[in-house]
């Protein structure tokens, strides 16, 4: 076969011979058998190559480094308006009321939301609509701690909460104020569970809050501040956080 | 996150895969793929600007090549000779421990995957991005750098060499099948 009919058979194969040629081709293949059998082995081999040849998946780690570095490159999230920040606090205080009613165990204070509240929000977001939960997958507590604490400058403890029907999925990095964070993903029945932890950097108190559907429960323990959030019910959500916070 | 973030997230970042996929079929190394990717995807979002159009998958896979091929000149000169010439390569011998019966078709697929990391790496990328990532002629020789013509040649080379070694892989595990 000469090389340019090589050339031809593969842009034949691969859809990108012009119509005319084509047709020419095709006529050609009906009566060369060489070039028929040259044909035949060109698509088996094609064929096997995209059915066999190893697709290597991103691994999440990497993933959430690119992530990082994105956010980190990208401006801070302006700070909220004196009338943002005056209208959050009065539907803050309106939810808070309602909600104190039916849970007047937990102490709540409304004057200093901290507007960081929607960042963390936007990563559990992010996180559900990617479905990528975690950097590191594992049930096993053992795992997740050393492997956050080998990338952060601090380690929350991981508790084992299985038998209080809160299940271990894993852990990963998400950016809070350009500072990495740890985030550790639980599981209560369907429900996924994002519990976003770092240094105490800010006097906060318990807080409880409901934003786009998502119920946010803020908690200290340890020198460490968490923040919880999930689509989970409220009270479930608070006996999550009231737990993790037990074993800090 | 500002707009050029969201465009990243928006255009590049569901690429990223066939990113790594290529660059990991070059490189053949988990570690330094990932390196690789990382650092072309902030070049990426530095030159997010220079991307006209929607599809952002074969822009992003050049930055991707022209990052790796640099890499590789760097850390490994030895695997990028220039490979332009038609000398006729050697296709990857058969493997000396023949494949148990009852593995023969997972190794046959394994003898693949070792075929296509021991072509040379100006062939192993056209391939990948013709049979994994669907790409055109066009598109392969935008992303290559290298003309249409190039891009057919080299894709041949490529296919001839792979049937050689799926050749050479059948005999052997017909072989092993009449004994």
């Amino acid at each position: 076969m000469t090389r340019d009919d090589e050339l031809r058979l593969h842009a034949y194969l691969d859809g990108e011979l012009g119509a005319t040629e084509s047709l020419e081709l095709e006529r050609r293949l009906g009566q060369d058998t060489e070039l028929r059998s040259g044909l035949a082995e060109l698509r088996a081999i094609s064929e096997r190559i995209r059915g066999q040849a190893r697709y290597h998946e991103l691994p999440a780690p990497l993933h959430a480094r690119i992530m990082n570095q994105v956010r980190r490159q990208a401006p801070a999230r302006p700070a909220p308006t004196r009338v943002a920040l005056w209208s959050s606090w009065v539907a803050a205080g309106a939810l808070t009321a309602v909600v104190a009613w039916f849970a007047p165990a937990l102490v709540r204070q409304t004057g200093s939301w901290d507007p960081r509240i929607e960042e963390v929000l936007d990563d559990h977001l992010r996180a559900s609509l990617g479905a990528h939960w975690v950097d590191v997958a594992s049930s096993d507590r053992h795992t997740v701690k050393p492997w956050l604490s080998e990338r952060l400058g601090f380690s929350p403890a991981v508790p084992d909460l299985a038998d209080q029907g809160f299940e271990l999925v894993g852990g990963r990095l998400d950016v809070l104020d350009a500072r990495p964070i740890a985030t550790l993903v639980y599981r209560r029945r369907q429900h996924m569970i994002s519990v976003f932890v770092w240094p105490r950097d800010r006097p906060a108190t318990d807080q409880i809050t409901e934003r786009r559907g998502y119920h946010m429960v803020r908690s200290t323990a340890a020198g460490l501040s968490f923040w919880a959030v999930s689509d989970l019910n409220e009270s479930e959500l608070r006996d999550f956080v009231r737990l993790l916070s037990s074993f800090q | 996150m500002d707009e050029r973030g969201r465009r990243f997230e928006q255009l590049v970042v569901p690429h990223l895969g066939a990113a790594f996929n290529l660059a990991r079929w070059l490189t053949r190394n988990d570690q330094d793929a990932q390196d690789v990717v990382q650092d072309a995807s902030l070049r990426a979002l530095k030159f997010l600007d220079g991307l006209r159009g929607d599809d952002a998958r074969p822009w992003l896979l050049g930055i991707v090549r022209n990052t790796t091929w640099t890499w590789l000149q760097a850390n490994r000169p030895s695997e990028v000779v220039a490979s332009d010439d038609d000398d006729e390569l050697q296709a990857p011998a058969p493997p000396a421990d023949e494949p148990e019966n009852s593995a023969i078709r997972r190794a046959e697929t394994r003898l693949l995957n070792e075929a296509i990391a021991a072509l040379p790496p100006a062939l192993r990328e056209v391939i990948v991005l013709r049979e994994l990532e669907d790409l055109a002629y066009r598109q392969i020789a935008q992303i290559a750098g290298i003309p249409i013509g190039t891009v057919m040649s080299r894709l041949s080379r490529g296919r001839r060499l792979l049937a050689q070694s799926v050749r050479a892989i059948e005999v052997a595990a017909e072989r092993q099948g009449a004994r």
